[in-house]
Protein backbone atom coordinates (compact mmCIF):
# COMPACT_ATOMS: atom_id res chain seq x y z
CA UNK A 1 0.00 0.00 0.00
CA UNK A 2 1.38 3.34 -0.98
CA UNK A 3 1.85 6.40 1.45
CA UNK A 4 -1.21 8.77 1.07
CA UNK A 5 -0.20 12.22 1.19
CA UNK A 6 -3.22 13.85 0.93
CA UNK A 7 -6.57 13.19 1.87
CA UNK A 8 -9.93 14.60 2.33
CA UNK A 9 -12.81 12.80 4.50
CA UNK A 10 -16.50 13.92 4.18
CA UNK A 11 -15.15 17.47 2.94
CA UNK A 12 -17.52 20.05 2.53
CA UNK A 13 -16.99 23.50 2.06
CA UNK A 14 -18.61 26.34 1.67
CA UNK A 15 -17.60 29.97 1.33
CA UNK A 16 -18.53 32.14 3.96
CA UNK A 17 -20.81 35.64 3.23
CA UNK A 18 -23.27 33.02 1.13
CA UNK A 19 -26.49 33.09 2.29
CA UNK A 20 -28.13 29.93 3.36
CA UNK A 21 -29.89 28.57 0.54
CA UNK A 22 -26.56 28.40 -1.77
CA UNK A 23 -25.16 25.05 -2.59
CA UNK A 24 -21.69 24.22 -0.99
CA UNK A 25 -18.95 24.35 -3.20
CA UNK A 26 -17.84 20.94 -2.24
CA UNK A 27 -20.08 18.47 -0.67
CA UNK A 28 -19.20 15.21 0.87
CA UNK A 29 -15.61 14.64 -0.92
CA UNK A 30 -13.91 11.47 0.11
CA UNK A 31 -10.63 11.37 -1.73
CA UNK A 32 -6.71 9.79 -0.88
CA UNK A 33 -3.72 11.08 -3.23
CA UNK A 34 -0.79 8.38 -2.47
CA UNK A 35 2.37 10.00 -2.56
CA UNK A 36 4.12 10.48 -6.14
CA UNK A 37 0.80 10.13 -8.10
CA UNK A 38 -0.26 12.42 -10.54
CA UNK A 39 -4.40 13.01 -10.64
CA UNK A 40 -6.10 15.29 -13.04
CA UNK A 41 -8.72 17.35 -11.53
CA UNK A 42 -10.95 18.12 -14.02
CA UNK A 43 -14.69 19.77 -14.31
CA UNK A 44 -16.43 22.83 -15.52
CA UNK A 45 -16.47 25.90 -14.41
CA UNK A 46 -17.69 26.44 -10.39
CA UNK A 47 -17.36 22.39 -9.93
CA UNK A 48 -15.09 23.72 -6.74
CA UNK A 49 -11.81 22.49 -8.70
CA UNK A 50 -9.83 25.33 -7.00
CA UNK A 51 -11.70 25.43 -3.89
CA UNK A 52 -10.82 21.91 -3.42
CA UNK A 53 -7.16 22.62 -4.16
CA UNK A 54 -6.92 25.19 -1.27
CA UNK A 55 -8.19 23.70 0.86
CA UNK A 56 -5.26 20.86 0.29
CA UNK A 57 -3.03 23.38 1.13
CA UNK A 58 -5.02 25.33 4.19
CA UNK A 59 -5.85 27.82 2.34
CA UNK A 60 -9.39 27.60 2.77
CA UNK A 61 -10.53 25.31 5.45
CA UNK A 62 -13.43 22.72 5.84
CA UNK A 63 -16.51 23.95 6.74
CA UNK A 64 -17.44 20.59 7.43
CA UNK A 65 -15.44 17.03 7.29
CA UNK A 66 -11.44 17.06 7.02
CA UNK A 67 -7.91 17.36 5.14
CA UNK A 68 -4.92 15.30 5.47
CA UNK A 69 -1.69 16.35 4.14
CA UNK A 70 0.46 13.58 5.19
CA UNK A 71 -1.71 12.40 7.77
CA UNK A 72 -1.69 16.03 9.51
CA UNK A 73 -5.13 17.98 9.58
CA UNK A 74 -5.41 21.39 8.11
CA UNK A 75 -7.51 22.19 10.99
CA UNK A 76 -4.50 22.49 13.03
CA UNK A 77 -2.96 25.72 12.20
CA UNK A 78 0.74 24.35 14.00
CA UNK A 79 0.11 22.40 11.05
CA UNK A 80 0.11 25.15 8.46
CA UNK A 81 3.59 26.11 8.48
CA UNK A 82 4.77 22.97 7.67
CA UNK A 83 1.93 21.85 5.05
CA UNK A 84 2.78 25.26 3.05
CA UNK A 85 6.92 24.37 2.98
CA UNK A 86 5.96 21.17 1.37
CA UNK A 87 2.64 21.89 -0.87
CA UNK A 88 3.54 24.15 -3.15
CA UNK A 89 0.59 25.58 -5.40
CA UNK A 90 0.47 27.32 -8.33
CA UNK A 91 -1.80 29.40 -10.00
CA UNK A 92 -3.13 30.00 -13.51
CA UNK A 93 -1.60 33.58 -14.27
CA UNK A 94 2.05 33.96 -13.92
CA UNK A 95 2.00 37.39 -12.98
CA UNK A 96 0.33 37.40 -9.96
CA UNK A 97 2.34 35.21 -8.14
CA UNK A 98 5.45 36.10 -8.73
CA UNK A 99 6.47 38.68 -5.75
CA UNK A 100 10.58 39.31 -6.16
CA UNK A 101 11.65 42.03 -7.85
CA UNK A 102 14.10 39.29 -9.69
CA UNK A 103 14.02 35.62 -10.59
CA UNK A 104 15.97 34.66 -7.83
CA UNK A 105 14.66 36.83 -5.31
CA UNK A 106 11.45 35.59 -6.42
CA UNK A 107 12.31 31.66 -5.81
CA UNK A 108 14.00 32.36 -2.72
CA UNK A 109 10.65 33.88 -1.14
CA UNK A 110 9.29 30.37 0.00
CA UNK A 111 12.65 30.16 1.62
CA UNK A 112 13.07 33.51 3.30
CA UNK A 113 9.34 32.88 4.48
CA UNK A 114 10.91 29.71 6.61
CA UNK A 115 13.35 32.20 8.17
CA UNK A 116 16.36 29.97 6.42
CA UNK A 117 20.05 31.31 6.39
CA UNK A 118 20.63 32.62 3.36
CA UNK A 119 23.89 30.56 2.19
CA UNK A 120 21.12 27.40 2.46
CA UNK A 121 18.94 29.81 0.70
CA UNK A 122 21.50 30.79 -1.77
CA UNK A 123 21.74 27.04 -2.35
CA UNK A 124 18.77 26.06 -2.93
CA UNK A 125 17.83 28.77 -5.55
CA UNK A 126 20.41 27.84 -8.03
CA UNK A 127 19.63 24.06 -7.21
CA UNK A 128 16.02 24.91 -8.70
CA UNK A 129 16.77 27.49 -11.12
CA UNK A 130 19.57 24.79 -12.92
CA UNK A 131 16.84 22.09 -12.28
CA UNK A 132 14.01 24.01 -14.64
CA UNK A 133 16.91 25.34 -16.84
CA UNK A 134 16.30 29.09 -16.01
CA UNK A 135 20.06 29.75 -14.14
CA UNK A 136 20.47 32.34 -16.91
CA UNK A 137 17.11 34.36 -15.97
CA UNK A 138 18.26 34.51 -12.18
CA UNK A 139 19.04 38.15 -12.07
CA UNK A 140 16.25 38.90 -14.85
CA UNK A 141 13.08 41.32 -13.65
CA UNK A 142 10.33 39.18 -13.92
CA UNK A 143 7.79 41.22 -16.33
CA UNK A 144 10.17 41.20 -19.31
CA UNK A 145 10.01 37.33 -19.25
CA UNK A 146 7.22 35.35 -21.25
CA UNK A 147 4.47 33.31 -20.22
CA UNK A 148 6.20 29.96 -19.68
CA UNK A 149 9.50 31.32 -18.29
CA UNK A 150 7.36 32.89 -15.68
CA UNK A 151 5.32 29.53 -14.84
CA UNK A 152 8.65 28.36 -14.38
CA UNK A 153 10.05 30.67 -11.98
CA UNK A 154 7.03 29.97 -10.19
CA UNK A 155 8.02 26.33 -10.07
CA UNK A 156 11.14 26.78 -9.35
CA UNK A 157 9.73 28.85 -6.06
CA UNK A 158 7.84 26.18 -5.09
CA UNK A 159 10.59 23.48 -5.40
CA UNK A 160 13.42 25.47 -3.92
CA UNK A 161 11.13 25.24 -0.92
CA UNK A 162 11.72 21.18 -1.14
CA UNK A 163 7.92 20.67 -2.18
CA UNK A 164 6.68 17.26 -2.04
CA UNK A 165 3.57 18.33 -3.37
CA UNK A 166 2.37 20.71 -5.77
CA UNK A 167 -0.79 22.01 -6.21
CA UNK A 168 -1.97 23.20 -9.94
CA UNK A 169 -4.28 25.55 -10.64
CA UNK A 170 -4.28 25.33 -14.73
CA UNK A 171 -0.65 26.61 -14.63
CA UNK A 172 -0.77 26.19 -18.73
CA UNK A 173 -4.20 28.49 -19.25
CA UNK A 174 -2.37 31.44 -20.30
CA UNK A 175 0.08 30.24 -22.28
CA UNK A 176 1.33 29.75 -25.46
CA UNK A 177 1.91 26.15 -27.02
CA UNK A 178 5.53 26.22 -26.54
CA UNK A 179 4.80 27.66 -23.10
CA UNK A 180 2.75 24.91 -22.18
CA UNK A 181 4.72 22.44 -24.04
CA UNK A 182 7.92 23.36 -21.80
CA UNK A 183 5.31 23.33 -18.17
CA UNK A 184 3.81 20.12 -19.04
CA UNK A 185 7.77 18.42 -19.68
CA UNK A 186 8.24 20.26 -16.48
CA UNK A 187 5.32 18.50 -14.75
CA UNK A 188 6.48 15.36 -16.10
CA UNK A 189 9.96 15.51 -14.91
CA UNK A 190 9.42 16.43 -11.85
CA UNK A 191 6.68 13.85 -11.00
CA UNK A 192 8.99 10.80 -12.76
CA UNK A 193 12.30 11.75 -11.27
CA UNK A 194 11.47 13.30 -8.69
CA UNK A 195 8.89 11.89 -7.40
CA UNK A 196 6.77 15.17 -6.82
CA UNK A 197 3.03 14.22 -6.36
CA UNK A 198 1.25 16.52 -8.54
CA UNK A 199 -2.69 17.28 -8.55
CA UNK A 200 -3.23 19.69 -11.57
CA UNK A 201 -6.77 21.02 -12.26
CA UNK A 202 -6.91 21.56 -16.15
CA UNK A 203 -9.62 22.10 -18.58
CA UNK A 204 -7.27 21.08 -21.53
CA UNK A 205 -8.27 16.91 -21.61
CA UNK A 206 -4.81 16.41 -23.38
CA UNK A 207 -3.15 17.43 -19.90
CA UNK A 208 -5.60 15.55 -18.19
CA UNK A 209 -4.68 12.44 -20.26
CA UNK A 210 -1.15 12.85 -18.91
CA UNK A 211 -1.98 11.59 -15.29
CA UNK A 212 -1.59 8.54 -13.50
CA UNK A 213 -5.58 9.29 -12.32
CA UNK A 214 -8.33 11.86 -13.37
CA UNK A 215 -10.73 12.84 -11.04
CA UNK A 216 -14.15 14.66 -12.58
CA UNK A 217 -16.06 16.97 -10.15
CA UNK A 218 -19.35 18.81 -10.80
CA UNK A 219 -21.45 20.64 -8.95
CA UNK A 220 -19.01 20.46 -5.66
CA UNK A 221 -19.40 16.65 -5.81
CA UNK A 222 -17.11 14.26 -7.51
CA UNK A 223 -19.05 12.05 -9.89
CA UNK A 224 -15.83 9.64 -11.32
CA UNK A 225 -12.25 8.66 -11.13
CA UNK A 226 -10.04 6.57 -12.67
CA UNK A 227 -7.19 6.27 -14.86
CA UNK A 228 -7.21 8.24 -18.16
CA UNK A 229 -8.41 5.58 -19.87
CA UNK A 230 -11.49 5.05 -18.27
CA UNK A 231 -12.15 8.12 -17.48
CA UNK A 232 -11.77 9.85 -20.98
CA UNK A 233 -13.17 7.30 -22.64
CA UNK A 234 -16.28 7.76 -21.42
CA UNK A 235 -18.08 10.14 -22.90
CA UNK A 236 -21.47 10.12 -22.80
CA UNK A 237 -20.39 11.77 -18.90
CA UNK A 238 -18.01 14.14 -20.40
CA UNK A 239 -20.24 15.20 -22.69
CA UNK A 240 -23.23 15.52 -20.32
CA UNK A 241 -20.95 17.78 -18.17
CA UNK A 242 -20.21 19.60 -21.08
CA UNK A 243 -16.71 18.75 -21.01
CA UNK A 244 -14.60 17.06 -23.79
CA UNK A 245 -12.26 14.33 -24.32
CA UNK A 246 -9.36 14.50 -25.88
CA UNK A 247 -9.10 14.30 -29.94
CA UNK A 248 -7.83 10.64 -30.10
CA UNK A 249 -10.98 9.61 -27.85
CA UNK A 250 -13.48 11.84 -29.35
CA UNK A 251 -12.40 10.92 -32.96
CA UNK A 252 -12.36 6.94 -31.80
CA UNK A 253 -15.38 7.51 -30.15
CA UNK A 254 -17.24 8.37 -33.79
CA UNK A 255 -15.08 6.16 -35.10
CA UNK A 256 -16.81 3.08 -33.39
CA UNK A 257 -19.93 4.39 -33.79
CA UNK A 258 -19.64 4.26 -37.66
CA UNK A 259 -18.65 0.41 -36.85
CA UNK A 260 -14.90 0.56 -36.91
CA UNK A 261 -14.06 -2.20 -34.66
CA UNK A 262 -11.83 -0.14 -31.78
CA UNK A 263 -11.34 -0.93 -28.46
CA UNK A 264 -12.15 1.07 -25.74
CA UNK A 265 -10.12 3.51 -23.44
CA UNK A 266 -8.24 5.06 -26.52
CA UNK A 267 -7.21 8.65 -25.27
CA UNK A 268 -3.50 9.26 -26.51
CA UNK A 269 -3.14 10.06 -30.16
CA UNK A 270 -0.59 7.47 -30.46
CA UNK A 271 -2.93 5.15 -29.51
CA UNK A 272 -5.37 5.79 -32.06
CA UNK A 273 -3.00 5.76 -34.48
CA UNK A 274 -1.39 2.17 -33.61
CA UNK A 275 -5.14 0.75 -33.61
CA UNK A 276 -5.98 1.92 -36.96
CA UNK A 277 -2.53 1.57 -38.42
CA UNK A 278 -3.06 -2.63 -36.98
CA UNK A 279 -6.52 -2.43 -38.21
CA UNK A 280 -5.48 -1.12 -42.18
CA UNK A 281 -3.05 -4.20 -41.85
CA UNK A 282 -5.48 -6.77 -40.91
CA UNK A 283 -7.77 -5.76 -44.01
CA UNK B 1 7.29 49.90 -22.28
CA UNK B 2 9.59 47.36 -21.81
CA UNK B 3 12.31 48.68 -19.68
CA UNK B 4 11.01 50.81 -17.64
CA UNK B 5 13.42 52.11 -15.27
CA UNK B 6 12.63 53.62 -11.87
CA UNK B 7 14.00 56.01 -10.06
CA UNK B 8 17.19 57.24 -12.09
CA UNK B 9 19.55 53.58 -11.17
CA UNK B 10 22.41 53.93 -12.91
CA UNK B 11 23.87 50.20 -13.29
CA UNK B 12 27.81 50.33 -12.82
CA UNK B 13 30.19 48.94 -10.60
CA UNK B 14 31.76 52.01 -9.17
CA UNK B 15 33.12 52.45 -4.86
CA UNK B 16 29.42 53.83 -4.46
CA UNK B 17 27.70 51.77 -6.10
CA UNK B 18 29.56 48.80 -3.97
CA UNK B 19 28.59 50.26 -0.71
CA UNK B 20 26.44 49.23 1.59
CA UNK B 21 22.84 51.21 1.29
CA UNK B 22 22.81 51.48 4.66
CA UNK B 23 25.78 53.24 4.91
CA UNK B 24 25.27 55.32 1.84
CA UNK B 25 22.12 56.65 3.81
CA UNK B 26 24.40 57.30 6.74
CA UNK B 27 26.91 58.94 4.69
CA UNK B 28 24.09 61.19 3.17
CA UNK B 29 23.25 62.40 6.50
CA UNK B 30 26.34 63.49 7.59
CA UNK B 31 26.77 65.22 4.19
CA UNK B 32 23.85 66.96 5.15
CA UNK B 33 25.19 68.36 8.25
CA UNK B 34 28.34 69.04 6.48
CA UNK B 35 26.77 71.31 4.29
CA UNK B 36 24.95 72.94 7.00
CA UNK B 37 27.74 73.94 8.91
CA UNK B 38 30.16 74.90 5.82
CA UNK B 39 29.92 78.60 5.20
CA UNK B 40 33.22 79.69 3.09
CA UNK B 41 34.08 79.59 -0.15
CA UNK B 42 36.99 77.34 0.66
CA UNK B 43 34.85 74.68 2.23
CA UNK B 44 32.52 74.72 -0.66
CA UNK B 45 35.34 74.40 -3.56
CA UNK B 46 36.47 71.59 -1.25
CA UNK B 47 33.19 69.98 -1.12
CA UNK B 48 32.56 70.70 -4.82
CA UNK B 49 36.01 68.99 -5.79
CA UNK B 50 35.06 65.83 -4.03
CA UNK B 51 31.52 65.48 -5.08
CA UNK B 52 33.04 66.18 -8.87
CA UNK B 53 35.40 63.52 -8.37
CA UNK B 54 32.59 61.14 -7.25
CA UNK B 55 30.54 61.85 -10.35
CA UNK B 56 33.63 60.78 -12.20
CA UNK B 57 33.68 57.62 -10.70
CA UNK B 58 30.34 57.10 -11.22
CA UNK B 59 30.86 57.45 -14.32
CA UNK B 60 27.74 60.47 -14.33
CA UNK B 61 27.28 61.47 -18.18
CA UNK B 62 26.84 65.20 -18.22
CA UNK B 63 23.93 65.43 -20.15
CA UNK B 64 22.37 63.51 -17.33
CA UNK B 65 23.38 65.92 -14.86
CA UNK B 66 21.78 68.59 -16.59
CA UNK B 67 18.65 67.30 -16.96
CA UNK B 68 18.62 66.25 -13.08
CA UNK B 69 19.85 70.24 -12.38
CA UNK B 70 17.28 71.98 -14.28
CA UNK B 71 14.35 71.05 -12.38
CA UNK B 72 15.81 73.03 -9.62
CA UNK B 73 17.19 76.00 -11.72
CA UNK B 74 14.02 77.77 -10.59
CA UNK B 75 14.31 77.50 -7.00
CA UNK B 76 17.90 78.05 -7.03
CA UNK B 77 17.04 81.44 -8.91
CA UNK B 78 14.01 82.16 -7.14
CA UNK B 79 15.86 81.77 -3.72
CA UNK B 80 18.65 83.72 -4.71
CA UNK B 81 17.22 86.82 -5.61
CA UNK B 82 15.25 86.83 -2.50
CA UNK B 83 18.77 87.04 -0.54
CA UNK B 84 20.54 89.10 -2.99
CA UNK B 85 17.21 92.07 -2.30
CA UNK B 86 16.17 91.38 1.23
CA UNK B 87 19.51 90.48 3.19
CA UNK B 88 20.78 93.44 4.51
CA UNK B 89 24.37 94.55 5.84
CA UNK B 90 27.42 95.57 4.80
CA UNK B 91 28.73 97.87 1.77
CA UNK B 92 25.73 98.71 -0.88
CA UNK B 93 26.98 97.03 -4.20
CA UNK B 94 24.62 97.74 -6.23
CA UNK B 95 21.78 100.27 -6.60
CA UNK B 96 18.06 99.97 -8.62
CA UNK B 97 16.01 102.62 -7.64
CA UNK B 98 14.64 101.77 -4.66
CA UNK B 99 16.10 98.27 -4.07
CA UNK B 100 20.27 97.42 -3.03
CA UNK B 101 22.34 94.54 -3.38
CA UNK B 102 24.65 94.54 0.17
CA UNK B 103 27.46 92.61 0.84
CA UNK B 104 25.31 90.04 3.48
CA UNK B 105 22.70 89.51 0.79
CA UNK B 106 25.26 88.11 -1.94
CA UNK B 107 27.21 86.12 0.45
CA UNK B 108 24.22 84.60 1.91
CA UNK B 109 22.69 84.24 -1.66
CA UNK B 110 26.20 82.24 -2.90
CA UNK B 111 25.65 80.00 0.98
CA UNK B 112 22.05 79.36 -0.17
CA UNK B 113 22.92 78.25 -3.82
CA UNK B 114 25.63 76.12 -2.71
CA UNK B 115 23.75 74.35 0.06
CA UNK B 116 20.85 73.71 -2.21
CA UNK B 117 23.22 72.64 -5.51
CA UNK B 118 25.15 70.08 -2.84
CA UNK B 119 22.07 68.81 -1.09
CA UNK B 120 20.69 67.92 -5.13
CA UNK B 121 24.27 66.68 -5.99
CA UNK B 122 24.55 64.36 -3.33
CA UNK B 123 21.04 63.26 -3.07
CA UNK B 124 21.33 62.42 -6.88
CA UNK B 125 24.32 60.94 -6.56
CA UNK B 126 22.74 58.09 -3.71
CA UNK B 127 19.72 57.10 -6.44
CA UNK B 128 22.17 57.10 -9.13
CA UNK B 129 24.33 54.31 -7.16
CA UNK B 130 21.14 52.42 -5.43
CA UNK B 131 18.54 50.34 -7.06
CA UNK B 132 15.43 51.78 -5.86
CA UNK B 133 14.84 48.52 -3.88
CA UNK B 134 18.21 48.48 -2.01
CA UNK B 135 17.19 51.95 -0.99
CA UNK B 136 13.95 50.67 0.08
CA UNK B 137 15.37 48.15 2.39
CA UNK B 138 17.98 50.30 3.83
CA UNK B 139 15.13 52.92 4.96
CA UNK B 140 13.42 49.98 6.48
CA UNK B 141 16.34 48.91 8.03
CA UNK B 142 16.37 52.23 10.51
CA UNK B 143 12.79 52.24 10.65
CA UNK B 144 13.41 48.81 12.23
CA UNK B 145 14.02 50.20 16.16
CA UNK B 146 9.89 51.66 15.41
CA UNK B 147 9.00 48.23 15.62
CA UNK B 148 8.94 48.58 18.98
CA UNK B 149 6.26 51.53 18.86
CA UNK B 150 4.06 49.21 16.48
CA UNK B 151 5.29 50.00 13.18
CA UNK B 152 5.42 47.19 10.76
CA UNK B 153 9.06 47.80 9.51
CA UNK B 154 9.44 44.34 7.57
CA UNK B 155 5.81 44.87 6.52
CA UNK B 156 6.78 48.39 5.15
CA UNK B 157 9.93 46.96 3.28
CA UNK B 158 7.78 44.42 1.50
CA UNK B 159 5.21 46.56 0.63
CA UNK B 160 7.49 48.68 -1.22
CA UNK B 161 9.75 45.88 -2.74
CA UNK B 162 6.22 44.29 -4.55
CA UNK B 163 5.02 48.55 -5.04
CA UNK B 164 8.15 48.18 -7.37
CA UNK B 165 7.97 45.22 -8.70
CA UNK B 166 3.97 45.77 -10.00
CA UNK B 167 4.85 49.65 -11.21
CA UNK B 168 5.86 47.98 -14.77
CA UNK B 169 2.66 45.47 -14.91
CA UNK B 170 0.33 47.93 -13.97
CA UNK B 171 2.10 50.14 -16.18
CA UNK B 172 1.34 47.90 -18.93
CA UNK B 173 -1.86 47.16 -18.18
CA UNK B 174 -3.01 50.78 -18.39
CA UNK B 175 -1.59 50.79 -21.79
CA UNK B 176 -3.37 47.85 -22.99
CA UNK B 177 -6.41 49.75 -21.65
CA UNK B 178 -5.23 52.52 -23.73
CA UNK B 179 -5.25 50.94 -26.93
CA UNK B 180 -8.45 48.70 -25.73
CA UNK B 181 -10.10 52.13 -26.02
CA UNK B 182 -7.87 53.63 -28.45
CA UNK B 183 -9.16 50.59 -30.69
CA UNK B 184 -13.12 51.33 -29.55
CA UNK B 185 -12.55 55.21 -31.34
CA UNK B 186 -11.70 57.28 -28.41
CA UNK B 187 -9.57 59.99 -28.49
CA UNK B 188 -6.74 60.66 -26.41
CA UNK B 189 -5.67 63.98 -27.91
CA UNK B 190 -6.76 67.83 -26.99
CA UNK B 191 -5.54 70.07 -24.54
CA UNK B 192 -4.22 69.54 -20.62
CA UNK B 193 -7.72 69.26 -18.98
CA UNK B 194 -9.68 67.38 -22.24
CA UNK B 195 -7.04 64.86 -21.67
CA UNK B 196 -7.07 64.25 -18.21
CA UNK B 197 -10.87 64.06 -18.43
CA UNK B 198 -11.10 61.73 -20.94
CA UNK B 199 -8.28 59.47 -19.12
CA UNK B 200 -10.80 59.24 -15.84
CA UNK B 201 -12.36 55.95 -17.87
CA UNK B 202 -9.16 54.14 -17.68
CA UNK B 203 -8.76 54.67 -14.15
CA UNK B 204 -11.49 52.68 -12.66
CA UNK B 205 -10.94 49.39 -14.94
CA UNK B 206 -6.83 49.92 -14.04
CA UNK B 207 -8.07 50.23 -10.06
CA UNK B 208 -10.38 46.86 -10.16
CA UNK B 209 -7.46 45.28 -12.00
CA UNK B 210 -4.85 46.26 -9.24
CA UNK B 211 -7.62 45.01 -6.78
CA UNK B 212 -7.85 41.63 -8.14
CA UNK B 213 -3.99 41.19 -8.90
CA UNK B 214 -3.51 42.40 -5.07
CA UNK B 215 -6.26 39.29 -4.13
CA UNK B 216 -4.53 36.75 -6.05
CA UNK B 217 -1.02 37.89 -5.23
CA UNK B 218 -1.75 37.67 -1.79
CA UNK B 219 -3.26 33.95 -2.36
CA UNK B 220 0.06 32.70 -3.91
CA UNK B 221 2.05 34.60 -1.34
CA UNK B 222 0.20 33.13 2.13
CA UNK B 223 0.48 29.59 -0.21
CA UNK B 224 4.37 30.11 -0.27
CA UNK B 225 4.35 30.34 3.34
CA UNK B 226 4.27 34.09 4.05
CA UNK B 227 2.98 35.12 7.22
CA UNK B 228 2.63 38.81 8.76
CA UNK B 229 5.01 39.13 11.71
CA UNK B 230 7.34 36.37 11.25
CA UNK B 231 10.48 36.66 11.33
CA UNK B 232 12.06 36.14 7.46
CA UNK B 233 15.74 36.15 6.11
CA UNK B 234 16.88 37.65 3.38
CA UNK B 235 18.53 35.74 0.08
CA UNK B 236 20.70 38.57 -0.06
CA UNK B 237 21.81 39.87 2.85
CA UNK B 238 23.75 42.78 1.60
CA UNK B 239 27.57 42.14 3.37
CA UNK B 240 29.04 45.27 5.34
CA UNK B 241 32.57 45.38 4.48
CA UNK B 242 35.41 47.30 5.73
CA UNK B 243 34.98 49.81 2.90
CA UNK B 244 31.81 50.94 4.86
CA UNK B 245 33.19 51.35 7.69
CA UNK B 246 36.04 53.12 6.59
CA UNK B 247 33.58 55.48 4.52
CA UNK B 248 31.55 56.19 7.25
CA UNK B 249 34.83 57.50 9.81
CA UNK B 250 35.48 59.52 6.58
CA UNK B 251 33.20 61.18 6.32
CA UNK B 252 32.21 62.04 10.63
CA UNK B 253 36.06 62.89 10.29
CA UNK B 254 35.44 65.55 7.75
CA UNK B 255 32.14 66.73 9.57
CA UNK B 256 34.75 67.19 12.59
CA UNK B 257 37.22 68.82 10.47
CA UNK B 258 34.77 71.09 8.93
CA UNK B 259 33.78 72.22 12.44
CA UNK B 260 36.96 72.29 13.73
CA UNK B 261 38.88 74.26 11.17
CA UNK B 262 35.47 76.30 10.78
CA UNK B 263 35.67 75.95 6.73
Amino acid sequence: MPEILLEARKLSFTYPGEDGESPPALEGIDLKVAAGEYVALIGPNGSGKSTLLKLFNALLLPTAGEVFFDGRSTADARNIPYIRACCGMIFQNPDNQIVGATVEEDVAFALENQALPPPEIRRRVSEALELLGISHLAASPPHLLSGGEKQKVALAGVLAAASRCLLLDEPTAMLDPAGQAAVLETLQMLNRQRGITLVHVTHFPEEAALAHRVLVLHGGRLVKEGPPAEVLADLPLLRALGLKSTAAAELAWLLREDGFPLPRGIVHNRELVEQLCSYARRI
Amino acid sequence: MRSITLGRYLPGSSFLHRLNPRFKLLLLLIALAVIFVLKTYAGFSLLFLLLALAAAAVRLPLRLLAGMLRPIAYIVLITAIIYFFFTKGGVVLLRLGPLTVEQAGLSAGFLVIMRLLGLVFMSMLLTLTTTPLDLAQGVAYFLRPLGRLGLPAAELAMIMTIAMRFIPVVSEESQRLLRAQMARGADFGGGFFSRARKFAPLVVPLFIGAFRRADELALAMEARGYRIGARRTRLREEPVTAADWGALLLALAALAAVIYFRL
